[in-house]
């Protein structure tokens, strides 16, 4: 079954990065849409339904918790999962972050490893390997 | 992180992020520019942000690619800026002067990346230790005010202070406390084209005040309109607020303040303002770019040439074609799609000759950087005029003035301006002011470097130039201004007593005068003692396409770039003078020297001799003109100057070399070299007896 | 003998936009230090002498197009051609060779011009005629005398191909600036 990724991170190099780790997770077929914006991601998210959505906190203009406050007022997004990707530099926005409805969050820099476990749990998947959750 | 697993970048992954990184470093240089020219301890907030920006991306994309040494850095600089931006740090002397070094450390240790060291044990590690040190001392922590957050007493919906940030409850808490006035203005947008719109609502605002914050609000209607709320602090009556956002359709609601001492909506003027909000600079758009690859670009350039070219000889087949029994409309319709064809040409020539064209404001910003550096280290008080940034030119060119400008900097820095001292003693400002500026003339570009320093001391020139050699001492006295002044570019003069450490290992004025005759240009001094001195650079804008005059010396045709020419004339052989052993010819009552080019070249004459007329073509660079002698003019054509090949070397007085067609190579002369070459040359000396 | 040469030939007075690839495909010939390992020259005449470059060098071979002299450039400086749109010099073997000078008569004369590929770009000599690629053995080739001088750095190895003798060229030499500049 397919699904839809949506990816949020003003640094390109850092979709790619993302947007490779989920394009080699085997047992899915995932369809990843790379956002450089806050703007970008709210003109995508109409356009199908996203079954995750990965995003950063700091970006200009619209910013991660304001894109993650959006996403849980709207009645077509309420329900998708949100992955908060973020450095931890402020602890406070991160807590924000998670107060506000984000499902999980990871403190950059991680592993990919880290990053796909996290996908596919929220993804509803079940974890690949027997190497225990992080 | 050194685990990498499955997800491990692949190695292109590696030209993306150096390509990234240094576009971060760059933006944030940029942004390190502006900070120079505010005074006191406010630093303009939103720069402070975007630098923190830029030091926060930083981090994480080094720790994403395993960057360690780069991202602690980040990391260092990402606290500190944090906490300037928070207000817990004043913008001071030391935390200016560790922005600055900030971008070279960053810049070396880019390129321990690149070649495979990460972690540390270079020198460039060395010297981020060294800068973290300073850092941490820039970091003092201010004493923190324990007083009720102005916040609570805000009307502020708490779910919209939720999603904050705390840089932005921050900067609303500072907009509280300094009494001004909260707005939140609401307007919906197509979804289709909200970037523009909201844009254009942004602008407008920050023209009155500071944008806090940019919120997508609730209840937007499934994938027709959305609706942003934006959070403007202003000092101003809601009367300007208003006026400021005329003909938008656009709802203005005041948050209101719980507390009386807020001030009322409508300030009066006799409030004193604090610092204006930056003037009018709406806000960024997000402008997209594509990065291009040099090496592709040249290849544009090429294959544009060649097309140019192929049209030329088109429209030569049409004109023979004119004289055959053709039909007349076919001949009329090649002539017309000829035509055409070299529209559209000329359209894709301007277009990639512009993609090539890149402001000048790329290395000016670069040397701003430098100079600060310089100055700060030589101990002079020295104010940076820059002008003229965003005149362009060809980005070879650009890059390659940027040592030779850097050059002159150091000169002037070093021996023109004064110490505060001994300006203030010549009843000078203490400050001395170094002006880099740019500006295009026709075909050329002009670029300067002056200060209002000490000037050259002409006789010290002179004694110098005696002891090495450079001139004779009987000689001396006859040279003109000019003439000392040219000793400057000769290779060995230097005038520091000692080898100036600013001023590197030696490396005089003559090198600067070959980077500049490398790019086709030339490099004149202007100087006053006790006033100051003027270096200016004239350049063409570029080297790729240009239209030449082509001409006939001795059965031979040659190419003269258009952009040198002043003009054509004809003289008459009895009118040729001779003045201190050059020939000249006047010309509108001044004097113009003349260069046969059939005898600079030793071209064998060809046809009659002893003709009474001929044509020159008056050339001309910075202050000079002379007069190239031909013997005929062919037309003018557009030609792709083609380097002559590393095998050959550097021909004196020739350019290049470029196809006119039908595989007939001709030679593309460099105007400067061989207006340098006649004007610097020994006069002929008359005979004598 | 001629079929292989046909490869070499960029006839400039074909119709047609494909220009033909030049010709150094995979040399993968030369075996190390080995006394019967084959090598390939080109073959040329200049001035009724025979001489030869081993074939890795050559990038192609061109009818010459007309030479564009060049003003106050070394005497060994023919002057410059365009080939496919870029400008690349043209030498005089004897010139190179210290053996005297070809005037613009012979070099007008000259039926070919073989291009190389040195260090710093493409560089053409102009020759006479071109004849055949030789196979040689390497332990066929004489190492010239010493003692012949500076003036005969060029000169590689002589070789011997139906009875006659060849004068085999290192172009690195040949070409080297500082004999001809």
């Amino acid at each position: 079954m397919k699904r839809s990724v949506l990816v949020v991170d003003d640094s390109s190099a850092t979709r790619e990065w993302i947007a490779g780790i989920l394009e080699d997770m085997e047992e899915e077929e995932i369809e990843v849409v790379a956002c450089a914006s806050g703007f970008d991601a709210l003109r995508a998210l109409p356009s199908r339904t996203f079954d995750l959505i990965v995003t950063d906190i700091n970006m200009p203009d619209v910013h991660g918790l304001e894109l993650l406050a959006w996403v849980r007022r709207n009645p077509a997004t309420q329900g998708t999962p949100v992955l908060l990707i973020s450095t931890e530099s402020s602890e406070r926005d991160i807590r924000r972050g998670l107060a506000l409805g984000a499902s999980e969050y990871l403190a950059k820099p991680f592993p990919a490893e880290r990053f796909s476990a996290a996908a596919r749990r929220l993804l509803g998947a079940p974890p690949a390997g027997v190497s225990g959750a992080p | 992180m050194t685990d990498k697993g499955k997800g491990k970048p692949k190695s292109k992954s590696l030209d993306g992020f150096l390509a990234e990184a240094q576009e971060i470093i760059e933006a944030f240089s940029r942004e390190l520019l502006k900070i120079g020219r505010t005074t006191g301890g406010e630093a303009d907030p939103d720069t402070v942000n975007a630098l923190f920006r830029s030091a926060h991306s930083l981090k994480g994309l080094a720790g994403m690619f395993g960057a360690s040494r780069l991202g602690a850095l980040g990391h260092a600089l990402e606290d500190l800026l944090d906490e300037l931006r928070m207000g817990r740090v004043p913008m001071n002397g030391a935390v200016e002067g560790a922005l600055l070094d900030a971008v070279d450390v960053f810049a070396a240790l880019l390129s321990d990346v690149q070649a495979g060291q990460t972690a540390g044990g270079t020198e460039a590690a060395g010297l981020a230790d060294a800068l973290e040190d300073k850092i941490r001392s820039a970091r003092m922590p201010a004493a923190l005010v324990a007083a009720a957050d102005p916040l609570d007493a805000l009307s502020l919906d708490p779910s919209v202070r939720g999603v904050l940030t705390e840089y932005e409850e921050h900067r609303l808490r500072e907009n509280v406390k300094t009494g001004k006035a909260i707005y939140r203005a609401r307007a919906a947008f197509d979804m289709a084209s909200f970037d523009k719109g909201l844009s254009d609502l942004s602008g407008r605002l920050k023209q009155v005040g500071e944008i806090i914050s940019t919120l997508p609000a609730p209840g937007v209607a499934a994938g027709e309109r959305i609706t942003f709320d934006v959070l403007l602090g202003t000092a101003r009556p809601r009367s300007q607020v208003d006026e400021a956002l005329a003909g938008l359709e656009v709802q203005v609601a005041e948050l209101e303040r719980a507390a009386a001492p807020a001030l009322p909506a409508e300030a009066p003027k006799s409030v004193p303002a604090p610092a204006p909000r930056p003037e009018g600079a709406p806000s960024a758009p997000l402008v997209q770019t594509v990065r291009v690859d040099i090496g592709k670009l040249d290849r544009l350039m090429n294959i544009v040439g060649e097309l140019v070219i192929a049209k030329s000889n088109l429209l030569s087949v049409a004109e023979a074609l004119k004289g055959e029994r053709i039909p007349t409309e076919v001949s009329a319709q090649l002539f017309r799609e000829g035509r055409n064809l070299e529209r559209r040409l000329e359209e894709l020539q301007a277009g990639v000759l512009d993609v090539r064209m890149v402001p000048l404001s790329q290395v000016f910003d670069k040397l701003a950087r430098m100079l600060r550096k310089v100055a700060r280290d030589a101990q002079k008080d020295i104010e940076l005029e820059v002008r003229g940034g965003d005149v362009e030119l060809d980005k070879l060119i650009v890059e390659e003035l940027s040592d030779p400008l850097m050059h002159l900097i150091r000169n002037a820095i070093d021996h023109g301006i004064e110490s505060p001292e001994t300006r203030e003693r010549a009843g000078k400002p203490r400050r001395g002011k170094l002006a880099l500026g740019a500006t295009q003339k026709g075909n050329h570009v002009v670029v300067e470097v002056s200060d209002d320093g000490k000037g050259i001391d002409r006789r010290r020139v002179l004694e110098v130039a005696v002891e090495r050699g450079l001139v004779a001492a009987s000689d001396a006295a006859a040279l003109s201004e000019r003439d000392v002044l040219a000793l400057l570019f000769q290779p060995g003069f230097s005038t520091a007593r000692e080898v100036s450490e600013l001023s590197g290992r030696g490396v005089g004025l003559d090198v600067v005068k070959t980077n500049i005759a490398n790019l086709s240009g030339v490099i004149d001094v202007l100087t006053e003692e006790g006033r100051g001195t003027q270096m200016v650079i004239t350049l063409p804008i570029t080297l790729a396409i240009l239209q030449a005059l082509i001409v006939d010396v001795s059965g031979r045709a040659y190419a003269i770039p258009l952009n040198s020419v002043l003009e054509i004339t004809a003289f008459r052989e009895a009118d040729v003078r001779t003045l201190q052993g050059r020939e000249v010819i006047d010309l509108r009552h001044a004097t113009l020297p003349l260069v046969r080019l059939g005898r600079l070249f030793r071209l064998e004459p060809e046809g009659p001799a002893g003709a009474a007329q001929g044509f020159a073509v008056v050339v001309g660079l910075g202050r000079e003109r002379i007069g190239l002698v031909v013997d005929g003019l062919l037309g003018q054509r557009d030609v792709v100057i083609k380097p002559l090949g590393r095998v050959l070397g550097a021909v004196r007085g020739i350019a290049g070399a470029t196809d006119l067609g039908q595989r007939k190579t001709v030679l593309v002369l460099d105007v400067g070299a061989i207006l340098t070459e006649t004007l610097e040359a020994e006069p002929r000396h008359r005979q004598t007896g | 003998m001629a079929r292989g040469l046909d490869d070499f030939f960029y006839d400039p007075d074909e119709e047609g936009i494909d220009l033909p690839v030049p010709v150094h495909e995979d040399r993968a010939l030369v075996a190390p230090a080995d006394v019967d390992a084959i090598e390939q020259f080109l073959c040329f005449r200049v001035a009724g002498e025979r001489y030869a470059v081993d074939i890795g060098a050559v990038h192609e071979i061109v009818r010459p197009p007309p030479i564009t002299e060049v003003p106050r450039s070394p005497r060994a400086v023919l002057g410059v051609i365009s080939l496919r749109g870029e400008a690349l010099p043209v030498f005089d073997v004897l010139s190179l060779l210290g053996l005297g000078a070809s005037g613009m008569e012979r070099a007008a004369a000259a039926r070919r011009i073989i291009v190389l590929d040195t260090a710093d770009g493409l560089a053409g000599l102009v020759v006479d005629e071109v004849e055949q690629v030789v196979r040689l053995p390497r332990g066929e080739i004489e190492v010239p005398p010493a003692g012949l001088g500076a003036r005969s750095a060029p000169l590689k190895g002589i070789g011997r191909t139906e009875g006659r003798l060849l004068a085999i060229l290192d172009p690195v030499e040949l070409l080297n600036g500082e004999r001809w500049k």
